[in-house]
Formats: C-alpha cells, sequence, structure tokens
C-alpha cells in the first residue's frame, strides 16, 4: 500500500496537537479580549476598591429617563497612562448596572471632540511627563459630562480614577434632583468672611447646593432650608445660639463646626473658648466641647516642618479609615478629614436620642492645656501634659433626635477643618467629608456612603510604646534580608560540600 | 507518568546540588526585602502595605529567572544530559513540562521563604490578608510566565551565557513593551495594544488586589505558548521534525 508524503499516523498526531494547541490559545486570546467586558474578576481590597458601591446601584435604579454619560479623553493623555482605561472600565460598569437608560459615550478629544468638550464647559490641563531624559509637559482633557432630561452637571478634570466614582456617582444624585438643596450658612467667629476665608469650600458647595448665608444680629433660618452649616463658634452670639436650638428643636439637620481654644497665629499662644451660647448649642445636641488643644504625634503625616528633635510641627492630626466609625454612612468609606488645632468633644449618654463619634485619634494623643504654647522652638512644651493626658479623643461626632424629633446634628472639634487652610496642605477629603455629612443631614444616608477608590492603608500602629516598635522592625528587617538569605547561603555551603565528600568517597 | 515525576526529581536535586540554586534563592530574599526595607524605608514611611515589596519583584526576577532558565537544556546539550533524556519513553512535551514543574516548585519554595515579610509587617500594622493573598498569585503567576520564556530561550541555546542574556532581553522586553510605542510616537491605540501584552502592566493591574480573570488567563495563554514554543524546538533536535 502506497502512503501518501505526511499523513502517517505521527504526523497526523502532531497535526492535531499543532491545532488543540492553536485552538487554545484562540480561545484564551477571546477569553483575554472580553473578560474584562464580562466582569469576571474579584475585588479583593480592603476597601472594595474596584466595586461599585450600593448606593450606586441604588442610584441607578433611580434612573426613568435616558442619561448620558460622555468621557472626553486625549490621545496624548492614553499614551502617557492607562488611567483612562481604568476610568472606562469603571464606566462600563455604570453603563451594565443602570441598564437601557444609561449611556455612556468616549469621546475623543481631538479637533470636533476638543471643542465640544469646551463649549461643555471643560478645560485641558498641563501634565508632565517624563520624556527621555527631561521633564515634558502636555495639555490635555479627562473630564466627565452627566445629561439628564434638561439638566446637567459636568466633572471639568479627573486627575487619577480614585475619585471617579464618588464624584460621577454625586453628579448622578444631582441630575436627578430638579432643584438643587437649599442649606444656610451661619458664621460665629469674628472677623471672619464666608467668601473669604471658607471662599474654597463655597466654591465646592455651590454647584450642588444653593447657599443661603445667614447674617446679621438675629438671623432667621427660613422654613424651606433643608440643613444648616454653622462655621466657626468662638464668637457665638446668644441670637445665633437661641435661632439655631430654635431650628434643631423643630427637628432641624446642622453640621456645626467649633472650637474649644482660639490660637494667637502672631504669638502662637492659645487661650480657652468661654461662651456660653456655644455651650447651651452644643448641649442641646449632647455634646461639650473641651477647651484643649489635641495633639496626636502617630498621626500627623500633614505637617510640612519638624520642631528641633524632630517633633512633628505644626501638631495637626491626620485621621483616616483607622480612626473611623465604620457603623457610620458618613465615615463608612470616607478618607478621614485633617485637623487643624482639633479639641475634644464630650459625647453625652443620651436620655433622649443617639449619638457616638465619627472620628477620633489615636490611643496616643494627649492634651494641652492653659498656659497653651505651641511655639516650635519649645517643642518639650508641646509634650507637657502628655503622661496627665495620653488616651483616644473624639474630634467629630453625631447625634440624632436628641434635640428634637427628628433633628440630626454632626459637631466637628476644629472650625479651621472646612477653611482655605484645606487649599494650602491639600486636604481636600475635608470637603467631602462636608458633603457627605450635609447629605446624610438630608436623610440620604446611602448616598453618604459612596465610596472613593483611594487606597488608603493603615500605619504601622499596632505597637504604641517606641522601644519595642522599633525593636520588632530591626528584627523583621534584619531577618528577612539578612539572616533568612545568609541561613540559605549556610544551607547551600553544607549541601555541597555533603555533595562533594560522597563524590570524593564514590570516586575512591 | 514515572518519567516526568524522574526529571522533576532530578532536575530539583540539580538545583540543590548547585551553587546557583542556592545564590538565587538567597539574592531574592535578600534584595526583594533589603529594598523594601532600606531602600523604600519602609518605617520611615509609617504604612501598612506590602505594594511596595511586591513592586521590587518584577525586576528582580527579570534578572534572576534566567540564571536559573540558562542552564535547563543547554548544560543539558553540552553534557550530553539532551541524549540520555531522548531515549526515555517520554514525550517531548512532558520532558518540558516537568523541567517547568521544578521551577515552579522552586519559586514556591522562594516565595514560601519571603512569608515572614508580610507576617512580620502585620505585627506592626494591620495587613489586608486578601490583598496580599493576591499579590502573591500575582508574583507567582509572573515567576512562571517568566520561567516557561526562559525555558523557551534555553531550548534554543547551546551557550548558558546567550541563553541568560537572551532571556533578560526578552524579560525586559515583554516587560515594558508598552514604552516602545510612547517612545516611537506611534499613538494610542498601539500603546493600549501594547499594555495588553506587558507583564508588567498585568501584574501591576493584578498586585492592586483585583483578581481578574483576563489577566490570570493571559498568564496561562502565555506560559503555553512558550512551552509549546519549547516543546517544538525541542522536539525539533530530538527527532529533527517539528513537534
Amino acid at each position: 500500500m502506497d502512503r501518501v508524503r505526511g499523513s502517517t499516523p505521527v504526523s497526523r498526531t502532531r497535526r492535531v496537537q499543532w491545532g488543540v494547541t492553536l485552538l487554545v490559545i484562540a480561545v484564551c486570546a477571546v477569553v483575554l479580549a472580553n473578560a474584562e467586558l464580562l466582569g469576571i474578576a474579584a475585588d479583593l481590597t480592603p476597601e472594595e476598591r474596584f466595586s461599585l458601591s450600593d448606593a450606586t446601584y441604588a442610584l441607578l435604579d433611580d434612573v426613568d429617563d435616558p442619561l448620558e454619560i460622555r468621557y472626553y479623553v486625549s490621545d496624548r493623555l492614553r499614551e502617557l497612562s492607562d488611567e483612562p482605561q481604568r476610568k472606562e472600565a469603571l464606566l462600563r460598569r455604570y453603563s451594565d448596572a443602570g441598564g437601557a437608560n444609561v449611556r455612556v459615550k468616549i469621546v475623543s478629544a481631538a479637533d470636533d471632540g476638543a471643542r465640544e468638550a469646551e463649549e461643555a464647559g471643560l478645560r485641558a490641563e498641563q501634565i508632565q511627563h517624563e520624556n527621555g531624559d527631561s521633564i515634558g509637559v502636555s495639555s490635555v482633557y479627562s473630564g466627565l459630562t452627566v445629561s439628564y432630561l434638561d439638566r446637567s452637571r459636568m466633572i471639568p478634570f479627573l486627575f487619577g480614577h480614585g475619585q471617579l466614582e464618588y464624584q460621577l456617582s454625586n453628579a448622578i444624585y444631582d441630575v436627578l434632583r430638579a432643584e438643587r438643596p437649599r442649606v444656610a450658612v451661619m458664621l460665629g467667629t469674628h472677623g471672619e468672611e464666608l467668601d473669604v476665608d471658607y471662599a474654597e469650600l463655597v466654591d465646592e458647595l455651590s454647584d450642588r447646593f444653593q447657599l443661603v448665608e445667614l447674617s446679621g444680629e438675629k438671623p432667621e433660618i427660613p422654613d424651606d432650608i433643608d440643613a444648616v452649616l454653622l462655621l466657626g463658634a468662638r464668637d457665638l452670639t446668644g441670637a445665633q445660639s437661641q435661632e439655631l436650638r430654635r431650628y434643631l428643636d423643630g427637628g432641624g439637620r446642622a453640621l456645626l463646626t467649633v472650637d474649644g481654644i482660639r490660637i494667637d497665629l502672631n504669638t502662637l499662644e492659645g487661650e480657652p473658648v468661654e461662651n456660653e451660647a456655644l455651650d447651651g448649642l452644643l448641649d442641646s445636641v449632647g455634646f461639650r466641647v473641651e477647651p484643649y488643644a489635641v495633639m496626636d504625634e502617630r498621626s500627623n503625616p500633614i505637617s510640612d516642618g519638624t520642631a528641633p528633635g524632630g517633633t512633628p510641627y505644626p501638631p495637626w492630626i491626620r485621621t483616616d479609615r483607622r480612626n473611623a466609625s465604620p457603623d457610620h454612612p458618613v465615615t463608612r468609606f470616607s478618607a478621614g478629614i485633617d485637623f487643624f488645632w482639633p479639641s475634644p468633644l464630650l459625647i453625652d449618654d443620651f436620655d433622649n436620642g443617639r449619638g457616638g463619634p465619627l472620628l477620633v485619634t489615636t490611643p496616643g494623643a494627649w492634651l494641652q492645656g492653659e498656659p497653651m504654647r505651641f511655639h516650635p522652638d519649645e517643642p518639650s512644651v508641646l509634650y507637657r501634659d502628655r503622661d496627665a493626658s495620653v488616651g483616644s479623643y473624639a474630634l467629630a461626632a453625631w447625634s440624632e433626635n436628641a434635640a428634637g424629633e427628628g433633628s440630626r446634628a454632626i459637631v466637628v472639634g476644629d472650625s479651621d477643618f472646612a477653611s482655605n487652610l484645606v487649599f494650602y496642605t491639600g486636604s481636600f477629603q475635608n470637603y467631602m467629608f462636608v458633603e457627605r455629612s450635609i447629605l446624610w443631614l438630608f436623610g440620604e444616608d446611602q448616598m453618604a456612603t459612596v465610596h472613593t477608590r483611594r487606597r488608603d492603608p493603615g500605619a504601622l500602629d499596632r505597637i504604641e510604646p517606641e522601644f519595642p516598635r522599633l525593636l520588632i522592625s530591626r528584627i523583621v528587617e534584619s531577618l528577612n534580608a539578612v539572616v533568612l538569605p545568609v541561613m540559605l547561603l549556610l544551607a547551600g555551603y553544607l549541601r555541597l560540600r555533603r555533595r562533594r565528600k560522597i563524590d570524593q568517597g564514590e570516586r575512591a | 507518568m514515572t518519567g516526568a515525576y524522574a526529571i522533576v526529581r532530578r532536575d530539583l536535586l540539580a538545583l540543590t546540588n548547585s551553587a546557583i540554586g542556592w545564590v538565587v534563592a538567597a539574592l531574592m530574599l535578600a534584595l526583594s526585602a533589603g529594598a523594601f526595607f532600606w531602600v523604600n524605608a519602609f518605617l520611615a514611611r509609617d504604612v501598612a502595605s506590602m505594594d511596595a515589596y511586591f513592586a521590587t519583584w518584577p525586576a528582580l526576577l527579570a534578572f534572576l529567572i534566567p540564571a536559573l532558565t540558562m542552564r535547563v537544556f543547554a548544560e543539558e546539550r553540552s553534557s550530553g544530559m539532551d541524549e540520555m533524556i531522548g531515549v526515555l519513553p517520554i514525550s517531548t512535551g512532558r520532558v518540558v513540562a516537568a523541567k517547568f514543574a521544578s521551577l515552579g516548585i522552586y519559586l514556591l519554595f522562594v516565595m514560601l521563604m519571603t512569608v515572614p515579610v508580610p507576617l512580620g509587617v502585620s505585627l506592626l500594622g494591620e495587613l489586608s490578608p486578601s490583598l496580599v493573598l493576591v499579590q502573591y498569585v500575582a508574583l507567582l503567576l509572573l515567576g512562571l510566565t517568566m520561567a516557561s520564556v526562559g525555558l523557551f530561550v534555553s531550548s534554543l541555546c547551546a551557550s548558558q551565557l546567550l541563553a541568560y542574556v537572551l532571556t533578560t532581553l526578552v524579560l525586559f522586553g515583554l516587560s515594558f513593551v508598552d514604552s516602545l510605542p510612547v517612545m516611537l510616537g506611534l499613538g494610542a491605540q498601539w500603546v493600549e495594544a501594547a499594555r495588553l501584552i506587558s507583564l508588567d502592566a498585568r501584574y501591576g493591574r493584578l498586585s492592586q488586589g483585583l483578581l481578574d480573570v483576563a489577566d490570570i488567563v493571559f498568564f496561562a495563554a502565555m506560559v503555553a505558548v512558550f512551552l509549546r514554543a519549547a516543546t517544538h524546538a525541542i522536539h525539533a533536535r530530538r527527532y529533527g521534525t517539528n513537534g
């Protein structure tokens, strides 16, 4: 029998093997190209950074008419970073979760796209990037518009994908509402002006809420106000306090930023705030602010300088997920806030209503009472009262139904946290805290829990005393970088020596 | 199967009976931990995270895995061992798979030796166990992929030095392939396409804590392609025909 060349059983088997290999690779390629679209992934991050919040799903369920999200992105940005791809992946999840009513359109911001982006109010931002050995600068677009019925909102520029869900879900929440909620703002410290000392906050909030400034000797809170924001209360007047109490007794909602101390920035000395009107107001919602400064060295990465001896200075405090109450909507996914010269809050037992802390210090924090001095040349003074007062202190707290039925209050023991200081330290999470607080005050508990995708690992704070902490860290370092590798080399050397002896014995 | 097991055992013994196996393992441990604790100033940064630790591994593996794989086929060819294996009643594919398995076991052993790093860090601060687990999965997938590339290059080269240099170049190329279209100014589509096959980009995505099927399939496909190619190259040499 003649055999046809190339069709022997062996070569047929080879062809089958090659065919199977190619088929497997083709299947892998198809899955590879589509897996992201199918969303087959497990988010194992502690912050659930890659999953949509329940609040976002609930929000998208409420979309009854077509809602369009347009993402304008420059090709140059795609070349420089994979951020646009990450944003698009997240936007696809909005589209999937929202069904037919949520449309996502990716627009290349070149030529017509750039014109369209400019018309929509977006702006190109300059970003720095490596360009060979030098640093190059490119002007790129990466903004969003959200349109629903005749309403629209835009996010001018998205720097990373970390904030995208928070910003986009809040933008959708805003366009779904026919009217912007009304928020009254009251100032309680002499010499402070809303458009000057809180200009950044006003800029941030006025896009979302109708801000109504309450001024004058006898301010009146209108009936149609959804929430009140008290910014600073060192010089709160009796009339202001009375009006706020009347409002809260009637089931009102307020965010109160208060101080227990007053710092003179020229002499860097402090004095207690003695204000009965403030005490009465706080008492009505279940709190008291103590006349001390709180310091917490373990939570002080915001200070840009150090006092002699390596002491972080100024003694400001950064709180994060570890310091936040996981049970309250405002802080469940909050990045925490930065405090500048905070005072501790005492929380009532609440005969009426309920409440608790929102943000606390680490257990290593301490207080400074009178005479208060914060000069960097005297770091020892900062620690003067440490041994007598070390402990964990509440810096922000909440209460519900404490003043009147239906009332809600959030108190922050530092009015500077919402001031323009935020702009200088880059503490923009403070504004996010204000927004979340306002949403909770409105009763939008779930919206307050929309999370960010910011990576937020904790600090090395399991061991508080400095010496054992340092000792253990040195042991961990040495064990892993020196002892284990040397032991491996030693084990290898002994094995090779034994092997050589065996070989020599065999040869002999 | 017995033949494949014998090869796995023989290769593992070869690794432990040579200085290179121990030196590479010690270097992996010392350099990764040294970079994490001292170069990245772990204690001074005061952050309970293993991100910086796992970020050092791609470059480390790209230098050290070729030192392990360069000898796998090249040494056997120079010592005539490949002819002995050639007469074993075992298919070429199984030979390659067995050699890959022995490298995989070796990498697993090295990774086990690194477990004291997260354990030590967790004494000092709170780590997310699930995140660290995903980071180890990402590291294992990256290591296995790089080992398969090394096996393929070794199957082509008679010289160990050439195999080392070529494997290192290929691994760095595959890791940072997404930089090339940027340097050449080829445009966003090319950059995004290159990111799809970049080992570094895939490893970076996985080690953030998102266990994505796309990334796992990618690494599995890379391993399958390079092992198949190595089988093809060895078979062609063994029998003078295509595998």
